[in-house]
C-alpha cells in the first residue's frame, strides 16, 4: 500500500518529514503513529493507513508535494528491502528451501538484476563508491526512491572494513564504539584503540571522526577549563564547584578538535545528505536579497566558518521568504500613528499594544478586503474569514500563529487569545489548527527599538504590516508642537492584487482606528 | 621506590598495584592499616547495619511464619562481631602487603620535599610520593565534650533511646538508620541529606526516612547543654533532647602537606591522580571524594601512573551505594545527562519482580538512563533491596561500552533480581517482559 504526503490544510503544498517513528521494515499497525510531518513550522503526527512492513520512501527532512509517495506499507512476503541478495547467495542452503512461498524471492531477484543497470545514486555516492573500490549495486539506499547517498556507501566501506579486520582478529573494539562507527561511517581499521589491549572505545572512535572532519573548520578558541589545565599540568580538579570532571587521556589528545565528545556525541559539521544539496531552493535568476537565501554553488566552496545545517523551520522560513520575494512584487508604504490614545486604553483595559494592532486591523480588513484575498493562479479569492497572524520569535526561529476571525472577537477576547497563543508558542506547544490560515500577518519589531522596516509578505497572503517602535516624538498639532506617543507602521503588499491607493486607504483606516481606538470597542461583534 | 603516606584503601590500593608492577614501595600508618574503611567506617558500620536488620526482622518473620520475641539489644556484643570482623580483613590486609613485599611502617610520616617524606627513625628518600592520609573526625571544639564522633559510635557501649545525627552523606543515613532499626527516636540535622551522586534518589531516601520517624531539622547547632543522661541541643528554633549527638562531620587529614597542592581545603589532582608536583600524587579522601571505592579506583590509577602507565581515572564508572535504606548510582544523574544526551530512560519497578515477591522487598525502583542515538549506557540508579551489588552489573556494562541493547539481552536465570536490570533496559522501548505493554 502507498503512503502519500498528506494534505492537512487548504494552503498545504508540500510537507517535510520530521520524524520516522518506525524503522525500516519493521512492523507496524494500521493507526499507529509511524512519522511526524513538518508543515506551515509545526508538526504533524501521521498514522499508518494500514498494516504490515514499512518501506521508506523519503528521509527525513525532505520536502515532499502533497500527493507523492513517502513509504510503501507492504504484507509480509515482501517484508525486507535487503533480502533478494541474501537469497540470491543463499539459494542452496536447505533452510531456505522451506520458504512457504518461493515465487517471492524469485521476483525480487528478477528487480534487483534490472537494477544493476541504472542503481539511482547521488553523484557523491558515486565518487564515493568510486574512490573506494565499491559497487553501488551492494550498498542499500536510504535515499529518495531507495538512491544510493554518500552516507550509505561510508557506512557500507566502515562496515566491511570492520568486518575484515573482525575477521582477521587484528583489533577489538567495544559495542558502543562500533555502533558510532557504523552511523558515522568511520573505517575502523584505521582508528588508535586506547582501551584494554588496544580495544577501540567510543572516545576513539569520535577522536579519529573529528580528526577526519577537522579540515575547512577554524579552530575556536580553547574552552576556558583547557587553558587552565595547559597552564596548569597537574592542578585541574575544581571538587568546590560541581562533581569532578575528569578528563581522559584521549580528551587531552582532543586539543586539535572542536569539541569535546563527552559533551556534545554528535559534530556540529554533519556529512550532508547528499541527494539534495542545499541549492535547492535556490533558483539562478533569484537575486540573493534576503539574507536567509543561501548561497549559489560557487560560493559554497569559499565560505569558511561555522556551518549550520539547513533544516528544520530555518529551512522552511528560508524557501518561503525567497519564494514570496520571487513571486510577489512587493511595495511597502509608510506611515507614522499617534499611538498616544491606544496607549491610554492598553493601561485602561490591561491589555497589549499587539491586541489592539489585531483589532485594529481585522476592522479595517473587513473594509477593504483585498488586502484580505490569496492570488490563485489567475483569479483573486477574496478570503471569507479575517484571520490575523501574529509574528513570534522563539529562540531563533519564527513562527506565526494565527488569530482566527480576530474581527469577531471582542479586544478583550483577543488578549486572552493572543496571551494564550504567545505563551504556547514560546513553550513550543502549538497545534496545527493555531498556524493555519492566516489571511494577514502583524510583525512587530518595536520592542527591539527598530523604527521602520521593509517585513516581506508570508505566503499566501496579499500584505504583511510591520509595527515599529513607540517613542515619544514632536507632533505639530493644532499649529502647536506637542510630545505624543508615535509609531510607524509599514505595509508591505502584493502589487499583482493591490494598488497603491487602495492600500494607502488601507493603512489611513488603520491609522484612525488607531488614533481613536475607542471605536474598536464600539464596533465589537459581528 | 615509592612512598605512600597512609594505609587506608587508597593507600594499600596503591602499596600493591605499585609493588605488582614491580616497585619497591613503603607503606606509613599513622593508626591502623585499613583506614578508616576497615576500622571506623565502611566495615563496622556494614557489621552494624547486620545486627540492627537481624533484630528489626524479626518483627517481618512472622508472616513467614516465624515467631520470635527479640531480647533486649546488646551493644556490647555486636561491639565484639565487629571486633572479630575488622581484625579478619586487617590481619588479611597486612598478610597481603606483606606477600608483595610492602615495607610498612607505623608511625607518623610527613612528606619533606617531593623526595623525602620523614618517618620515625630517620628519612626516605623516593623518587614517587603517594598521598593518601585520609580524613578525621571535624567537630566543633566548643561541641568536641558532649558529642560522638563517626570513629566514636562504635565504641558505644549501651543502646541509647534517642540520637541526633548531625550532617548529612551516606555514611550519616547508615548510622540513622541503624539506630531506627533498633527502636531509637532519630533526629538528623542536615543541608542536604546525601552527596551529589545521588540526587535523582534523595527524595525517595528522605521519604523512607520519614516513614520510619526519622525527624528532619534545619539550621545550625547553637549550643548543646547537659540535661541529665541526656543533651539539650539549641538549633534554630527548635530544642532537641537526645542521649547522644553523633558527629558524622569529617575532613581531610592535611597535615604536613605543602600548602601549594592544596586547593579549596582538598588536594588538587588531575586525571592521573597528579598534584601540582608530577611526582606527588593524592588519593582518596583528601582529594574530596569521601568513598573507599573511589579511594581504591584512584589508588590504582595512581600507582599505574607512578609506574609508567598512563591509565586516566573514570570517575563515572565508580558504582556509589548507600547500604541502608539500600540505594545505588552511578554514571550521571539525569539533570547531568540530559544536558549532553538526548535522554531515554527504563524504569522497573521492585514489585513487578518475582524474586522481589518472594522475598518481600517490594518497595524500590532500577532507572537506566541511555543516549537515544547511540544507546551509551549513561548511568543508572537504584532504590531497593539488593541496590549495591546489582549496580555492579550495570558498572561492568558501562566499563566494556556495551550499549543498552546488549543490557538488555542478559539472559537470566529465574526468579533473580538482575532481571530487573534487564527488563529496565527494555523497557526503554516499552518492551519489558514483566511490565504491561505500553
Amino acid at each position: 500500500m502507498k503512503m502519500v504526503m498528506p494534505k492537512m490544510g487548504m494552503t498545504m503544498e508540500e510537507g517535510t518529514i520530521a520524524d520516522w517513528k518506525k524503522r525500516e521494515g519493521e512492523f507496524v499497525e494500521k493507526g499507529e503513529i509511524i512519522l511526524e510531518i513538518m508543515t506551515n513550522k509545526v508538526n504533524i503526527e501521521v498514522e499508518a493507513p494500514a498494516s504490515g512492513y514499512l518501506k521508506i520512501l523519503r528521509e527525513v527532512d525532505d520536502v515532499v508535494p502533497v500527493g507523492e509517495i513517502i513509504a510503501f506499507i507492504e504484507g509480509e512476503a515482501q517484508e525486507a528491502t535487503g533480502r533478494a541478495e541474501i537469497h540470491r547467495g543463499e539459494e542452496e542452503v536447505p533452510w531456505k528451501e522451506q520458504e512457504p512461498i518461493p515465487v517471492e524471492p524469485e521476483r525480487e531477484v528478477v528487480k534487483i538484476s534490472a537494477q544493476e543497470e541504472r542503481i539511482p545514486a547521488s553523484p557523491r555516492a558515486r565518487k564515493a563508491a568510486d574512490d573506494h573500490g565499491v559497487l553501488l549495486k551492494n550498498v542499500r539506499g536510504t535515499g529518495p526512491d531507495g538512491a544510493v547517498t554518500e552516507g550509505d556507501v561510508l557506512a557500507y566501506v566502515g562496515k566491511q572494513k570492520s568486518q575484515e579486520a573482525f575477521e582477521s582478529g587484528s583489533f577489538s573494539v567495544s559495542p558502543l564504539a562500533e555502533r558510532i562507527a557504523r552511523e558515522k561511517g568511520v573505517d575502523l581499521s584505521r582508528v588508535r584503540g586506547t582501551g584494554l589491549d588496544g580495544k577501540i572505545t567510543k572516545e576513539d572512535v569520535l577522536r579519529h571522526f573529528e580528526e577526519k572532519h577537522i579540515e575547512g573548520r577554524e579552530r575556536p578558541a580553547l574552552p576556558e577549563e583547557r587553558k587552565e589545565w595547559e597552564e596548569k599540568p597537574g592542578i585541574e580538579r575544581e571538587w568546590e564547584q560541581e562533581k569532578p570532571r575528569i578528563k581522559k587521556p584521549s580528551e587531552i589528545e582532543l586539543e586539535q578538535a572542536i569539541e569535546r565528545p563527552e559533551m556534545k556525541p554528535e559534530p556540529v559539521v554533519q556529512p550532508l545528505p547528499s541527494p539534495q544539496p542545499v541549492s535547492r531552493t535556490a533558483e539562478p535568476a533569484d537575486v540573493a536579497e534576503e539574507p536567509m537565501a543561501h548561497g549559489e554553488e560557487p560560493i559554497r566552496h569559499e565560505v569558511k566558518g561555522k556551518t549550520i545545517p539547513l533544516a528544520g523551520i530555518r529551512k522552511l522560513t528560508a524557501e518561503r521568504m525567497s519564494r514570496s520575494k520571487r513571486e510577489a512584487p512587493h511595495l511597502t508604504l509608510g506611515m507614522d500613528v499617534d499611538m498616544t490614545e491606544a496607549g491610554n486604553l492598553k493601561s485602561s483595559l490591561a491589555v497589549t499594544y499587539t491586541d489592539i494592532l489585531v483589532k485594529a486591523v481585522a476592522l479595517a480588513l473587513r473594509t477593504h478586503p483585498q488586502l484580505n484575498s490569496t492570488l490563485m493562479e489567475n483569479k483573486i479569492v477574496l478570503r471569507d474569514t479575517i484571520n490575523i497572524g501574529v509574528a513570534v520569535a522563539r529562540g531563533e526561529d519564527l513562527l506565526v500563529p494565527v488569530i482566527h476571525r480576530a474581527d469577531t472577537l471582542s479586544l478583550k477576547k483577543i488578549s486572552q487569545v493572543t496571551a494564550d497563543i504567545i505563551e504556547r508558542t514560546r513553550k513550543d506547544q502549538l497545534t496545527e489548527q493555531d498556524v493555519l490560515d492566516g489571511t494577514f500577518t502583524i510583525s512587530n519589531l518595536g520592542m527591539y527599538n527598530i523604527d521602520f522596516f521593509t517585513p516581506i509578505i508570508n505566503p499566501p497572503e496579499a500584505a504583511i504590516l510591520g509595527v515599529g517602535r513607540i517613542s515619544p516624538r514632536p507632533v505639530v498639532m493644532k499649529n502647536r508642537i506637542e510630545i505624543r506617543e508615535v509609531a510607524t507602521l509599514s505595509l508591505s503588499f502584493d502589487h499583482r492584487i493591490v494598488n497603491g491607493v487602495p492600500a494607502a486607504l488601507f493603512l489611513k483606516e488603520v491609522r484612525n482606528l488607531l488614533e481613536h481606538p475607542y471605536k474598536l470597542l464600539m464596533e465589537e461583534g459581528p | 621506590m615509592i612512598t605512600i603516606l597512609g594505609g587506608g584503601p587508597g593507600g594499600y590500593t596503591a602499596a600493591i598495584r605499585a609493588a605488582q608492577l614491580g616497585a619497591e614501595v613503603t607503606l606509613i600508618e599513622r593508626e591502623e592499616v585499613g583506614g578508616t574503611c576497615l576500622n571506623w567506617g565502611c566495615v563496622p558500620s556494614k557489621v552494624f547495619l547486620k545486627g540492627s536488620k537481624m533484630y528489626s526482622q524479626l518483627k517481618f518473620a512472622e508472616s513467614y511464619g516465624v515467631f520470635a520475641k527479640p531480647s533486649p539489644f546488646d551493644m556490647k556484643r555486636l561491639g565484639e562481631r565487629k571486633d572479630e570482623a575488622k581484625q579478619a580483613l586487617v590481619m588479611g590486609l597486612k598478610n597481603v602487603l606483606r606477600s608483595y613485599g610492602v615495607n610498612i611502617v607505623h608511625g607518623e610520616g610527613r612528606m619533606v620535599d617531593e623526595h623525602t617524606v620523614a618517618r620515625p627513625g630517620g628519612n626516605i628518600d623516593c623518587e614517587k610520593i603517594i598521598l593518601a592520609t585520609g580524613c578525621q573526625p571535624e567537630v566543633p571544639h566548643l561541641f568536641q565534650e558532649l558529642s560522638v564522633t563517626y570513629k566514636e559510635v562504635f565504641q558505644l557501649q549501651y543502646l541509647p533511646r534517642s540520637v541526633l545525627v548531625v550532617h548529612g552523606g551516606v555514611f550519616a543515613v547508615e548510622m540513622a538508620w541503624f539506630f531506627l532499626e533498633l527502636g531509637s527516636q532519630v533526629t538528623m540535622v542536615a543541608g542536604n541529606l546525601l552527596e551529589k551522586d545521588f540526587e535523582d534518589i534523595e527524595t525517595r531516601i528522605a521519604s523512607y526516612l520519614k516513614n520510619r520517624g526519622v525527624k528532619f531539622v534545619q539550621g545550625r547547632i547553637a549550643s548543646i547543654k547537659k540535661q541529665g543522661e541526656q543533651k539539650l541541643v539549641e538549633i534554630g528554633e527548635e530544642e532537641i533532647i537526645a542521649e547522644e549527638l553523633i558527629w558524622m562531620n569529617r575532613k581531610p587529614v592535611l597535615e604536613g602537606i605543602p600548602q601549594r597542592l592544596v586547593k579549596n581545603g582538598r588536594v588538587a589532582v588531575n586525571e592521573y591522580m597528579q598534584t601540582a608536583i608530577p611526582t606527588v600524587y593524592a588519593v582518596g579522601d583528601i582529594t574530596g571524594s569521601y568513598t573507599a571505592g573511589d579511594a581504591m579506583a584512584q589508588g590504582v590509577v595512581a600507582a599505574e601512573h607512578a609506574a609508567g602507565n598512563a591509565v586516566a581515572y573514570d570517575y563515572k564508572t565508580v558504582p556509589k551505594v548507600l547500604y541502608a535504606p539500600e540505594a545505588a548510582v552511578i554514571g550521571l544523574t539525569e539533570r547531568e545527562a540530559s544536558e549532553r544526551y538526548d535522554v531515554v530512560k527504563g524504569n522497573f519497578p521492585y514489585g513487578a519482580s518475582g524474586r522481589a515477591q518472594t522475598v518481600g522487598a517490594l518497595r524500590g525502583r532500577v532507572t537506566v538512563l541511555a543516549d537515544r542515538k547511540y544507546g551509551e549506557i549513561l548511568g543508572a540508579h537504584i532504590v531497593g533491596k539488593g541496590a549495591s551489588e546489582l549496580i555492579q552489573l550495570i558498572g561492568f556494562a558501562m566499563r566494556l561500552e556495551a550499549t543498552i541493547d546488549e543490557l538488555s539481552s542478559l539472559l537470566c536465570a529465574h526468579p533473580t533480581m538482575v532481571e530487573m536490570i534487564r527488563d529496565a533496559g527494555l523497557d526503554i522501548h516499552g518492551n519489558a517482559f514483566n511490565l504491561p505493554r505500553k
